[in-house]
């Protein structure tokens, strides 16, 4: 079934088949919600408001837009009007190891399952310490995988002002990294390209 | 090739967008310079730890969590067209802009300061009556049609009545 014809489904009234919308697409906005909050909890409750807020506004979709781009937009909306309100909160966090999976099977060296741990959480601080426009390009392209063009239609931006903004975003993050040097080995040089 | 092209280069080859970029002299650039080839081992990290940090898992039961939410909402209808009245929604919208325009005009000429207050407050009372002018004749305007519009199915529905009969 596709997305269009599930909408047209709940519009005529079988709400219940809303639920294959929810299953196809819970993944991927519970993981862009929690990357702006960096919270369990919140990212929990703010994903079901997503689709909370998908449902209630079913019948003003135009099905000339792709209903994945229309929806991944209601999740950065939420999600940024979250972030603004909670500017504090961030800057606040703290960074756990909890929510990180293990990078590497059971048995590989422990010690460098932790130093990489390590250098997630201090990734993830400095993403988070980036100004918003920054932050968001380079979680809907480096943690969420979306290309360049869908960034542009969900944040309503030229294809290139996202290009040069996660170019930018990621030198800040170098910076930010390189200026922490966690252990002083935080970056390993390898062999040529 | 500059050390100062590498930065996005480097960027690009690590997102493995290579068209329209001569690989072969950036290859041989990253061979020569150490601290070119540095940083792309650095970019290559860091693209490694986005990679590899794929989060938390989606709780469970979430889906059960929505549908409870939503199952007490009233169902999303399709949107209808308003009965008598057959004007646009877009007509009402450039009306509703017209007049917030209005509006922050006359604040506007409020605040600007008085060695600008001369001719700028001029051209806003100018231009606010303009638009509260042309806000005026659109809304007659819009009462014309709508009535035109109301007249018109009356007399459509009366011949189609006397066409059964």
């Amino acid at each position: 079934m596709t997305d269009e014809y599930i909408v047209q489904r709940v519009l005529d009234g079988n709400t219940h088949i809303f639920s294959e919308i929810v299953d196809k697409y819970k993944d991927k906005v519970f993981s862009m919600v929690y990357r702006f909050t960096n919270d369990y909890n919140e990212a929990q409750d703010l994903s079901q408001e997503v689709f909370i807020q998908v449902f209630k506004g079913l019948h003003l979709y135009n099905e000339k837009a792709k209903f994945s781009t229309w929806l991944y937009r209601i999740s950065y909306n939420l999600s940024v009007d979250w972030s603004r309100k909670n500017k504090k909160r961030l800057k606040q966090l703290f960074f756990s190891e909890e929510n990180l999976k293990e990078p590497f099977d059971e048995g590989s060296d422990i010690e460098k399952n932790f130093i990489e741990k390590q250098k997630q959480i201090l990734l993830r601080k400095a993403v988070s310490s980036l100004k918003e426009k920054y932050r968001t390009v380079i979680i809907l392209y480096n943690y969420q995988n979306f290309s360049y063009e869908e960034i542009a239609e969900i944040i309503k931006m030229p294809v290139k002002t996202v290009e040069t903004r996660i170019y930018r975003a990621r030198k800040l993050l170098r910076k930010s990294i390189g200026n922490s040097n966690y252990g002083g080995e935080l970056y390993e040089v390898q062999s040529d390209a | 090739m500059k050390c100062s092209q590498m930065h996005e280069l480097i960027d690009r080859y690590l997102d493995g967008i290579q068209e329209g970029y001569d690989m072969e002299s950036f290859r041989q650039h990253i061979r020569q310079c150490k601290s070119c080839r540095i940083m792309l081992d650095e970019k290559r990290e860091l693209m490694y730890l986005f990679k590899s940090d794929a989060g938390p898992e989606v709780p469970l039961n979430f889906t059960n969590k929505v549908m409870e939410s939503v199952k007490d909402l009233k169902a999303p209808a399709r949107v209808k067209a308003q009965k008598g009245c057959a004007i646009s929604y877009p007509v009402f919208r450039r009306l509703g802009v017209s007049m917030l325009l209005t509006a922050v005009l006359m604040i506007f000429s409020i605040f600007i300061p008085p060695e600008f207050g001369g001719a700028i407050n001029g051209m806003a009372v100018e231009r606010t009556s303009e638009i509260v002018t042309r806000t005026s004749e659109l809304s007659k305007d819009i009462s014309k049609i709508n009535n035109s519009i109301k007249a018109f199915y009356k007399n459509f529905e009366n011949t189609l009545s006397s066409i059964r009969r």
